[in-house]
C-alpha cells in the first residue's frame, strides 16, 4: 500500500487500461506548456513511413493530429493530398461541449470526424490520438479508420513507452524532416488509454503489418499496414 | 392647444442609423461601411465590407476587398486578394488570387496565388491553392490540394514589319513582256 502511494505520489494518477473504465482525470500536475520546452527527436518510423510514400506517388494523406505548416508542406512536397482532421479538438468539443452545443451523444460526435470515403486514404498520421479517446470511442473509431484507408496503406502512429513519466505531457507534433519530429508543448491533457505491445498488436490484428520501433525517450512508434 | 402642441414636437430627424443587419445589401450600393483600415500598406486600393453588414448571395469584386461581416453564398474575385477579417464569418465558397484568414470560413476556397491562414482562424472546407501558409494555432479541418499554378502563357510574336523580298514576278512580267516585244 505504501508503495502504491509512493508511486502515486511520483508518478501520478495511473491511467486507465485498455478495456477497462477509464479513471478520474486531473490528478497529475503538469507544468503549463509555456514552461515546458520544445523537444526535438528522430523518428526511425517517421524515415519508414516517408520511404513508403515516395515509392508511391500521389494520392491522400490523412492526419489526425494539429494542422501545421510543417506538416502540410511535408506531405503536400511529395505530391500527395493532405486531409487534416484536427481530431483532439473534435474530441474536446465533444466532452466538454455537451452543455455547450457540442456534439450530445456519441453517434452526433461520430457523424462529424472521419467522414470519407471508403479507401480514400493511402496513408495516415494518427500521431498518438488514440491514446486519448475512451475504450467504447476506440471500439467504434478503429473499424471506421480501417474502412477509409486503402489496402496497404501505411500508418504511422505513436504511443507512449512509459506510462509512468509524462503521461499527461501533451505535444503537438511537427515534421522538422523526413527523419525529424519536433514535439511542441500544449496544455496537458491526461491519458486515457494505455497500450503495451500485446494491446497494440491485438488492436491492429487485421492489418497487413505491424512494425514497432523501439525508442528511447517516451514514446514507441509504430509503422502499419491496412 | 393643438398648435402649441405642433410647435413643441422636435423637427423630424433623419434616420441616420444603417439598415437591419439582416436585410441582405443589394448590387449596387457601395459597400464601404467601416473606417477601420485592416492593412494599413494596401488600403488605398482596397474596398472594405464592415462588421455589421450580412450578405446572401453571390460577391464578384473587381478590386482587393476587406470582408469583416457574414456572407452566405459564394464570394469570387480570381483576380484579387481578398482578406476575411477577424470577425468576418464567410458560409460561401471562395475563389480569389490571394486570401488571408483571420476570421471563420465554413466552404470550399481556391486560392490562385497564395492562402495566408492566421492564428486565430478557423476553416472548414477543401483547399486548392498553389501556396499555403498556416500560422500555429489556426484551426483547419479539411483536405489540402497544392495546385501548380499554370505556367503563363507567353504572348503570340507579333508580326515583324519586314523588308519587301524581292518578288520573282517582275523580273517574270519583264522577261515576258520582252518576249512579246521580242515575237512582235
Amino acid at each position: 500500500m505504501i508503495k502504491d502511494r509512493l508511486r502515486s505520489l511520483l508518478f501520478g494518477e495511473p491511467a486507465a487500461r485498455v478495456g477497462a473504465t477509464p479513471r478520474a482525470q486531473g490528478a497529475v500536475k503538469t507544468p503549463a506548456p509555456a514552461e515546458r520546452a520544445t523537444l526535438v527527436r528522430s523518428s526511425r518510423g517517421l524515415e519508414q513511413f516517408f520511404l513508403v510514400l515516395k515509392e508511391r506517388r500521389g494520392g491522400s494523406i490523412l492526419d489526425l493530429g494539429e494542422s501545421s505548416q510543417a506538416n502540410i508542406t511535408a506531405i503536400t512536397s511529395l505530391g500527395f493530398r493532405l486531409s487534416s482532421e484536427n481530431f483532439l479538438h473534435s474530441l474536446d468539443a465533444y466532452t466538454n461541449g455537451r452543455a455547450a452545443g457540442g456534439p450530445r451523444d456519441r453517434e452526433e460526435f461520430l457523424s462529424q470526424i472521419l467522414q470519407y470515403p471508403a479507401a480514400h486514404f493511402d496513408g495516415a498520421l494518427l500521431w498518438n490520438c488514440l491514446e486519448y479517446l475512451t475504450p467504447e470511442l476506440l471500439e467504434t473509431l478503429m473499424p471506421r479508420l480501417k474502412e477509409i484507408l486503402r489496402p496497404r496503406a501505411v500508418v504511422y502512429a505513436l504511443f507512449h513507452g512509459d506510462y509512468r513519466r509524462g503521461q499527461s505531457e501533451h505535444f503537438a507534433f511537427r515534421i522538422q524532416d523526413t527523419r525529424t519530429l519536433t514535439l511542441v508543448p500544449r496544455s496537458s491533457r491526461p491519458v486515457q488509454l494505455q497500450f503495451n505491445n500485446r494491446s497494440l498488436e491485438r488492436l491492429f490484428s487485421d492489418y497487413h503489418s505491424v512494425k514497432f520501433f523501439l525508442t528511447r525517450d517516451a514514446y514507441r512508434e509504430l509503422l502499419l499496414q491496412r | 392647444m393643438w398648435n402649441r402642441r405642433k410647435e413643441e414636437e422636435p423637427p423630424p430627424r433623419q434616420a441616420s442609423y444603417p439598415p437591419p443587419a439582416s436585410e441582405p445589401a443589394r448590387e449596387g450600393i457601395p459597400m464601404s461601411t467601416t473606417p477601420v483600415k485592416p492593412m494599413s500598406a494596401e488600403s488605398s486600393h482596397t474596398a472594405s465590407i464592415g462588421k455589421s453588414v450580412t450578405f446572401k448571395g453571390q460577391l464578384f469584386s473587381r478590386e482587393d476587398l476587406f470582408f469583416d461581416g457574414e456572407i452566405e453564398g459564394s464570394i469570387e474575385m480570381p483576380e484579387h486578394r481578398l482578406t476575411i477579417g477577424p470577425n468576418g464569418k464567410v458560409s460561401a465558397g471562395i475563389k480569389a488570387r490571394e486570401i488571408v484568414v483571420l476570421g471563420t470560413i465554413n466552404g470550399n476556397v481556391e486560392a490562385g496565388d497564395k492562402l495566408d491562414i492566421r492564428k486565430e482562424a478557423r476553416l472548414l472546407g477543401d483547399i486548392r491553392t498553389a501556396r499555403i501558409v498556416i500560422e500555429d494555432g489556426a484551426f483547419f479541418k479539411g483536405s489540402i490540394d497544392i495546385v501548380k499554378p499554370e505556367p503563363q502563357k507567353a504572348p503570340p510574336p507579333q508580326p515583324r514589319p519586314q523588308a519587301p523580298a524581292p518578288t520573282p514576278s517582275a523580273p517574270v512580267a519583264a522577261t515576258a513582256a520582252q518576249a512579246g516585244a521580242e515575237r512582235r
